[in-house]
């Protein structure tokens, strides 16, 4: 077990790569954001943008300036404020686009499947943490595992295949790291692939991506996987220029959120995208060595692994919708996409990241 | 065991892989279409989609009279189109700037055209719609400017000058012969397309390069526009008060074959009696074979010829004369318009002498010009039968259009040269050739000026000056009936002053004009209209109006 005395002890150094990859893709995404909004016009737009990375920022700072334990003290009250939450956003949430998504707390528009993320990940190392060996009984495994299946369907329920599929995938990912019974995560797996289906066909529009019928324009393909591409083949190498992309002139629907890839790899090119993907595999390995470095602590190397996954997931899925690698669905790019809560905590989760990375190495006690 | 023997490491490396392999897949794709071959196809489709011209419409060349007194200017226009339902408020509003808008209306309408000062108004108006109905269309009028052309004075030049469509293309006359010299090339404003379906928001591109419009050019004609409103207003006059078909006047300058007017009346539909109607011309073409017949000196002013109680039956036709006149010379038969002299000196000639002539004189054949005119070959002469070639002497049995004779008849003018007809003022003039001989230059000058003073063109004299002229007449050719109607006439008079140095020819026809039957001559409708343009013209010279 870690002490308390062995964690008091000096502090490594800040893993540089993975803070410079945030910051880099901060300022880039800054740039990119900037640019999608100019054909709407709308300034408050951005203002906002700029408001929520401030917070943002202050977010990352908190995340790092915390040790890591103390978040284990408000965890459990955390999980469940985000549970009533999401309950309420099925009650009285905000509908855009037939999606009940939103809840609407003072003047702003919150997507709490956000808030879900960083709970459900601080829980479940939480939880893994204290349980320990108990997670190789099956009952236990069910129980940790339904409290992911639980989060995962409200979320589902919104709906939001997308975000319940990150939750459940992120979640599930945890446990099986934590060390669950291979035979266990078989039977979850196929479960959850068998329900994961069963939502699809119970919602056209997502049944409709996947098998993609919905067809505009007597194109072969899907209308924003066209566009998507189109945009991304217009970039070529060195790309059109800061603000001088053309797909934002409503080609591509929700560029700010759900095609700010396409549009960068419009605006920077070749160069530019290659160079947001190598951020996140960046990101994603310094990850990994983190999550490796606390290998004695299964708090923290499951907290380490549950926030690299979430990051590297989110990328690589709007970054494999983009270029028409998975079908389309709506996922933003972390620390780049216009989201606010989105924004505020992908950057705390980095915060934490960073964190784990300079906090000192627990130690063996034998 | 250790408490912590269930992490392992591998899980965390299989977790990791799944993302870092979506990375690796999308940078292959990333290549390919951004590095790779497939992407320059994409490129060119984006290219398309993505960017769009503003047409920047050339102004189209002025067309200028010889005094460069502009015929036609160049308008801006707007028109404005309407692309959805308004409110009352609103449609007042329309209504005052003169527009017709639809209250309940879905799709897009083009609603009238405005001043391009109230473009600007146009805009405040979609700024004020986009305040009512937020989260909607942005705008609800698009207009679209571009040059419309007008003729300076429609009524009269119009059947020369012509017009231009809505699409900016020439349709008749000047407009529509000159089309490609007038007209210029369009430029083009590269903008960014928006994807937005009705979006009046155009984004300027400096990726594109600005094609600047290349004006059209202007052109200066040998038209006078006094002399056109002179023989307009003339001709109106006549064939309104005869109501005639139609009619046309042609004046030249016959030295050089400069047309200084060529008008037709009624403009309905943009008919050009000048050039789309040839008809048979009756005894004005009767030159031809006197021509001849004075150059082979076959034939001497004062010699004799028996009319013969003014009938003469040539295989089954009977030429007749209007009045029986018995033995007369030949300045009296051409003077008085004999077709029975006429068509026995046609007999006389000969077929293949005949034929020479008629070519020779440029009818039957293009004049030269870009005026060409509906031009009808005489056909093979030596098919022609006795009666046939008779009936040619006294000018039936061929098509002539205005600008053939016109320029036939300059050739007497001028001392016997056939010019092309010319229209633009700095184009040299063209001398086709020599058609007339000296002999005929100089008596048919004096046939044609005893037409005016004691023949039947006798209406035709101006005080003052010496006129050369002759009359025609001849019947129209009812093609369902298959007979030649007497009650359907097509009167002419052609003639030139002064006698000596001729400086204007004038050539009045008119189609078919209704009255007493036997006033419907070329020397009662035609000589008049005549007269009175000569006079115009005459007295427009003496206070320098010209």
């Amino acid at each position: 077990m870690i002490s308390e005395e062995v964690s008091r002890k000096e502090l490594k150094e800040i893993d540089i790569a993975l803070f410079s990859a945030i910051a880099m893709l901060v300022s880039f995404g800054m740039a990119a954001l900037y640019s999608s909004t100019f054909y709407t016009k709308n300034v408050s737009f951005s203002t906002q943008a700029i408001l929520t990375l401030t917070i943002g920022i202050i977010a990352l700072f908190v995340g790092m300036a915390v040790r890591t334990d103390y978040w284990r003290v408000i965890t459990k009250p955390l999980f469940v404020i985000t549970i009533v939450l999401l309950i309420l956003v099925l009650i009285k949430g905000v509908t855009i686009n037939n999606a009940k998504r939103w809840l609407k707390i003072w003047h702003f528009k919150v997507q709490i499947s956000e808030l879900a993320k960083v709970a459900l990940i601080l829980l479940l190392a939480d939880i893994l943490d204290d349980w320990d060996t108990e997670l190789l009984r099956f009952r236990k495994f069910l129980i940790i595992t339904s409290i992911v299946g639980f989060t995962a369907l409200l979320i589902a329920l919104e709906p939001s295949i997308s975000a319940a599929f990150i939750i459940f995938a992120v979640g599930f990912s945890m446990i099986f790291y934590a060390g669950a019974r291979i035979r266990h995560v078989l039977v979850v797996l196929l479960t959850g692939a068998a329900l994961f289906s069963l939502l699809i066909l119970a919602y056209p529009h997502a049944r409709n991506r996947i098998m993609k019928k919905s067809r505009k324009h007597g194109a072969s393909e899907l209308y924003q996987v066209k566009q998507a591409k189109l945009a991304i083949a217009n970039g070529h190498i060195i790309g059109r220029g800061p603000g001088r992309g053309l797909a934002k002139y409503r080609y591509l629907p929700e560029i700010s959120n759900d095609f700010i890839f396409a549009l960068i790899a419009e605006e920077f090119g070749f160069l530019g995208s290659f160079g947001i993907i190598l951020l996140f595999v960046v990101i994603t390995v310094q990850g990994l060595r983190i999550a490796r470095r606390h290998i004695l602590s299964t708090y923290k190397t499951t907290l380490a692994a549950g926030i690299t996954f979430l990051l590297a997931l989110q990328a690589a899925l709007h970054i494999g919708i983009n270029t028409g690698v998975i079908p389309p669905t709506g996922v933003v790019l972390p620390f780049v996409s216009y989201g606010k809560l989105a924004i505020l905590v992908n950057m705390f989760l980095a915060g934490v990241l960073l964190r784990l990375s300079y906090e000192i190495q627990a130690e063996w006690e034998l | 065991m250790l408490h912590f023997r269930n992490l392992r490491l591998w899980r965390l490396y299989l977790i990791g892989i799944i993302p870092l392999s979506v990375f690796t897949l999308s940078l292959k794709t990333l290549w390919t279409l951004q590095i790779g071959r497939e992407g320059q196809r994409l490129r060119e489709e984006a290219e398309k989609q993505y960017f769009s011209n503003i047409p920047l419409p050339a102004q189209r060349g002025i067309i200028y009279d010889r005094h460069k007194r502009p015929l036609t200017v160049n308008v801006e226009k707007v028109e404005v189109y309407q692309h959805g339902s308004i409110d009352e408020d609103m449609y007042k509003t329309l209504r005052r700037y003169g527009l017709s808008p639809v209250k309940n209306f879905k799709r897009l309408a083009k609603i009238g055209y405005v001043s391009p000062e109230y473009v600007d108004s146009i805009n405040l108006i979609n700024k004020k719609y986009a305040k009512r109905h937020p989260g909607k269309k942005t705008y609800v009028l698009s207009s679209h400017e571009y040059w419309a052309r007008h003729a300076v004075i429609e009524e009269g030049h119009s059947s020369l000058i012509g017009y231009v469509g809505k699409d900016r293309y020439g349709l008749y006359g000047i407009e529509k012969v000159l089309d490609s010299y007038l007209r210029g090339t369009d430029g083009s404003l590269p903008c960014i397309k928006s994807a937005e379906r009705y979006s009046s928001k155009k984004f300027f591109t400096l990726d594109r390069e600005r094609i600047n419009p290349i004006q059209g050019k202007p052109i200066e004609l040998t038209v006078d526009a006094y002399i056109q409103e002179i023989a307009y207003a003339a001709l109106k006059e006549k064939v309104d008060e005869l109501s005639a078909k139609g009619g046309f006047v042609i004046i030249t300058r016959p030295e050089n074959g400069e047309i200084l007017s060529m008008v037709s009346y009624p403009v309905k539909n943009n008919e050009n009696f000048v050039i789309a109607y040839p008809y048979e011309p009756g005894s004005t073409f009767k030159i031809v074979v006197y021509s001849a017949a004075l150059d082979d000196k076959i034939i001497s002013p004062f010699d004799s010829i028996d009319t013969e109680e003014g009938r003469l039956r040539v295989e089954n036709r009977t030429i007749r004369d209007v009045h029986k006149m018995g033995k007369i010379t030949w300045l009296e038969a051409f003077s008085h318009s004999s077709n029975v002299a006429a068509a026995k000196l046609a007999l006389k000639l000969g077929r293949k002498r005949v034929y020479e002539q008629i070519l020779k004189l440029g009818f039957g054949s293009p004049t030269g010009s870009f005026l060409k005119g509906q031009c009808v070959p005489p056909g093979d002469y030596r098919k022609w039968k006795e009666s046939k070639l008779a009936t040619l002497g006294i000018g039936y049995g061929l098509l002539v259009n205005g600008l053939q004779m016109v320029m036939a008849y300059g050739a007497v003018a001028n001392g016997g040269y056939l010019y092309s007809p010319k229209i633009l003022l700095n184009k040299d003039p063209i001398k086709i050739r020599r058609a007339l001989g000296k002999r005929s230059v100089k008596y048919l000058k004096l046939f044609m000026r005893e037409v005016v003073e004691n023949g039947t063109g006798k209406k035709a004299k101006v005080p003052g000056i010496t006129v050369c002229g002759k009359t025609g007449t001849a019947m129209v050719y009812d093609k369902e009936k298959r007979y030649y109607d007497p009650k359907r006439k097509v009167v002419s008079f052609i003639g030139f002053f002064p006698c000596n140095a001729p400086q204007y020819l004038i050539y009045v026809v008119i189609f078919e004009p209704k009255g007493t039957p036997w006033l419907m001559y070329g020397g009662e409708v035609a000589a008049p209209v005549f007269r009175k343009i000569a006079e115009s013209i005459m007295w427009s010279r003496l206070h320098e109006n010209i």
